[in-house]
């Protein structure tokens, strides 16, 4: 048999239709970037040694209906996204006293992890994600595809190489965050902070931590002190000086919304005391543009 | 099943809402108050402190020193009489050794002469005229080994357990482990030299597959530098974001996440980052407090030496690390030395190639100042019961001459010195020793694995039960090595 052969019979055995682990596999990482949480919650190891599935007869009809649909992994996305299961609140109110009355059970206090997806979960932003919507927001992203990545350090040819990195501050350093050349020998501290995990491990789950140091560096990182401030010159630009329509301005931007009266009152008086900068600041700061739900 | 998912799913006190998860996991790290001896046995165990450890703890707090470039064993404390009496022979008469960059030249004797001190007599060159008088503290592993003499992945090795990168660090699992005794600072502080990052740089510290709550953060100790990288505001926006405007920006922002909180029960996550942006103030008034050297003393700032040009830099990071553990930080790293760069004036590390005496010479003088002033502090003021002070470094060096001049030592991975004082060390002990000429661990060989099982059994941990999931195995700081060395243990 030659090499060739070989590889051609792994190959079919990987995809061979008796073979359902592979299926399985992927369509469980899909379902994990959806939902924040695979089927099986370790989506590298389908072993002994791994997560049970917690659904394991949707996991199987998933596999199947990618099997039905020629391997297309962009039907299954749709199949995913349109689903009842994704299109939930994330954030339900509590019932109302007359369900409690006929026995309505608070779905806290059967499945507060929200292992059975009664509601959807809310998902913050990753670390590339928010650069990204930091961008988008304040009308710098740069949106060209394709070709080399672009570079935020500067490197310096030393007994062992020396990169040191610098605010991106210029368009061909707007590129989204997929296009970020990644030095595997210096982590780069915003990112890191921000829980981009280190490239030298294989991260089939990142994992989510809320730290003092990420409100600094949300806070302060001349990053994201340098966009605030462009927030604020494109929100003048576009809607002049008046601050009532800088706030609804502001609040459409970055949380997508309009201001409720109590926030657009509290809005005026920051920025009355403290300028647009800050008001524009303390939004990219906020809870509501950092986690989607 | 090595998956623990009620690690994960079923701490519902803490863990509301998987989506949360860590949230709260990463909170609880920070704001962890419970020391393990103070643990109540109702309370519901945090996810950090999954782990319960077994025993008693003798240390509560860790400052290792690291000096990076390899430290030359048999100019310090590795005593080789034998090498002296073949000083000038040739080391290799096969001709068939390679060391890591030359060929090995003729047999050379230390570079200092050695003498015994304290009561317990053990032999330290005069490289280190201060710490000599600490060596009854000190406890002595004479036989370390590397897997590599490569400055990175040694530096790795010595500091993860593993010379690839990506591994979590001592630091980033006894935090893990054991918690934090303060709200106000991190758990795990890194003190770099001010001269810049030691080899392999920031994966040093890193926390690899451990949630990033957990990896070190950099303290800077030079003055006029803001001690943690984003405290304030960037340059160019510091005038125009008074603390007035501070405050109420903050305030503003608070009312906001609570308000977006409120409509959001059981969504503990939410907490947790409003909590953390407090946090974040108090940091703002914490870090610049600790590193105020100017509350110390005379007598201190001379102990440390602190105006003295060449070791007054290395003095502020050990004083700063006593300040830091003093105040409830768990895991502090001082790194004597910087990245290599070519030589210009001297090694900005312990990297002794082609002039030992004068590499050595600077490094070991700077060390000798503030490790013992650090000693000598902890000592007088009680905390040297509760602190285990490591010293380390990532390799030896050769006993065999290298360079024109026969003044320099090439790495060598086959033998090393490591030392330990406090935090339940007897001092005065030695463990393990190497051949007659100091070439190779001879005597009970020993890895990074089993220094750091023996720091983790101090703080009360048995290394083979601290793991962590990560992709099919339940990790360990010792990997599937590592002996706790009860020969270094006091009333062992």
């Amino acid at each position: 048999m030659s090499e060739g052969d070989r590889r051609a019979a792994l190959a079919a055995w990987i995809t061979h239709p008796d073979n359902p682990l592979t299926r399985r596999v992927i369509v469980n990482r899909m379902w994990h970037h959806h939902f924040g949480r695979g089927i099986v919650e370790t989506p590298s190891d389908f072993g002994f040694g791994g997560a049970r599935p917690t659904h394991p007869e949707l996991l199987d009809w998933l596999a199947g209906q990618l099997l039905a649909n020629a391997w297309s992994l962009k039907s299954l996305h749709r199949m995913m996204v349109t689903s009842q299961a994704y299109r939930q609140h994330s954030y339900p109110g509590a019932l109302s006293d007359d369900a409690v009355n006929k026995g309505a059970v608070n779905p806290w206090d059967i499945d507060a992890d929200n292992r059975w997806l009664w509601r959807m979960n809310p998902r913050r932003l990753d670390a590339e994600s928010l650069r990204d919507t930091v961008l988008s927001i304040t009308g710098k992203l740069n949106p060209h595809m394709f070709g080399p990545g672009y570079r935020d350090f500067t490197y310096q040819e030393a007994y062992a190489p020396i990169y040191t990195y610098i605010t991106p501050n210029s368009p061909d350093m707007w590129r989204r965050s997929i296009y970020r050349f990644v030095v595997r020998s210096t982590p780069h501290r915003f990112m890191t902070t921000l829980d981009c995990p280190n490239p030298a491990n294989l991260t089939p789950r990142r994992l989510q931590t809320t730290t003092a140091l990420q409100s600094l560096a949300m806070l302060n990182n001349d990053f994201m002190l340098k966009q605030a401030e462009y927030l604020a010159k494109r929100i003048s630009t576009e809607v002049g000086d008046e601050s009532s329509g800088q706030v609804e301005r502001a609040f459409q931007l970055v949380f997508a919304r309009r201001p409720t009266a109590d926030e657009h009152a509290a809005s005026l008086k920051l920025i009355d005391e403290t300028g647009l900068f800050q008001f524009c600041r303390m939004l990219l700061n906020a809870n509501e543009f950092v986690y989607i739900d | 099943m090595y998956y623990d998912e009620s690690l994960h799913v079923s701490r519902r006190h803490f863990l509301q809402g998987m989506g949360g998860g860590f949230g709260m996991a990463a909170l609880a790290a920070l704001i962890q108050t419970d020391s393990l001896q103070a643990e109540s046995p109702t309370e519901e165990p945090s996810p950090i402190k999954t782990h319960t450890p077994h025993h008693a703890a003798t240390a509560r707090a860790v400052i290792q020193i690291f000096c990076p470039g390899g430290m030359s064993h048999v100019d310090t404390f590795d005593y080789k009489p034998e090498l002296a009496r073949r000083e000038g022979q040739p080391f290799d008469t096969t001709g068939e050794l390679q060391f890591f960059a030359s060929k090995p030249g003729n047999c050379r004797g230390s570079f200092w002469p050695f003498r015994q001190h304290g009561e317990c007599g053990r032999w330290v060159s005069d490289l280190f005229p201060r710490l000599a008088d600490c060596v009854d503290d000190m406890g002595f592993v004479y036989s370390m080994q590397s897997k590599t003499a490569l400055h990175g992945p040694a530096c790795f090795m010595m500091n993860t357990g593993f010379v690839l990168p990506g591994f979590p660090s001592m630091g980033s699992w006894i935090s893990y482990g054991l918690g934090s005794e303060t709200q106000d600072l991190p758990a795990f502080v890194v003190l770099p030299d001010p001269r810049g990052l030691p080899p392999g740089g920031p994966i040093n510290w890193g926390a690899g597959f451990l949630p990033a709550v957990y990896q070190g953060t950099t303290l800077s100790s030079a003055t006029g530098d803001s001690p943690i990288a984003d405290l304030f505001p960037s340059v160019g926006f510091g005038a125009r974001l008074t603390s007035s405007r501070e405050t109420i920006g903050r305030e503003f922002l608070q009312t906001l996440n609570r308000r977006h909180a409120a409509e959001r029960t059981g969504q503990d996550e939410l907490e947790a980052r409003i909590a953390a942006y407090e946090m974040a103030a108090r940091l703002q008034l914490s870090a610049p407090e600790v590193t105020d050297l100017s509350q110390e003393t005379a007598a201190i700032q001379r102990l440390y030496s602190l105006e003295h040009e060449d070791w007054g830099p290395f003095g502020r990071q050990c004083l700063l690390a006593r300040r830091l553990v003093e105040r409830g930080v768990r895991f502090v790293q001082i790194y004597c030395g910087a990245e290599n760069t070519t030589a210009k004036k001297i090694r900005p590390n312990w990297d002794s190639h082609e002039d030992l005496p004068r590499d050595h010479g600077y490094w070991g003088a700077v060390l000798d100042s503030g490790a013992a002033a650090l000693l000598t502090d902890l000592k007088q003021r009680g905390l040297l019961d509760s602190t285990l002070v490591i010293c380390a470094t990532e390799f030896g060096r050769q006993p065999a001459a290298q360079g024109e001049k026969a003044k320099g030592r090439d790495h060598n991975a086959g033998a090393f010195t490591a030392w330990m004082a406090g935090g339940g060390v007897r001092g005065g002990t030695a463990y393990g020793a190497t051949d007659e000429l100091g070439f190779q661990a001879a005597e009970n060989p020993s890895y990074c694995y089993d220094l750091h099982a023996t720091a983790l059994h101090l703080l009360g941990i048995d290394h083979t039960r601290l793991t962590y999931y990560h992709n099919g195995l339940p990790r360990r700081l010792t990997d599937v090595h590592g002996h706790v060395i009860r020969e270094l243990i006091a009333g062992q």
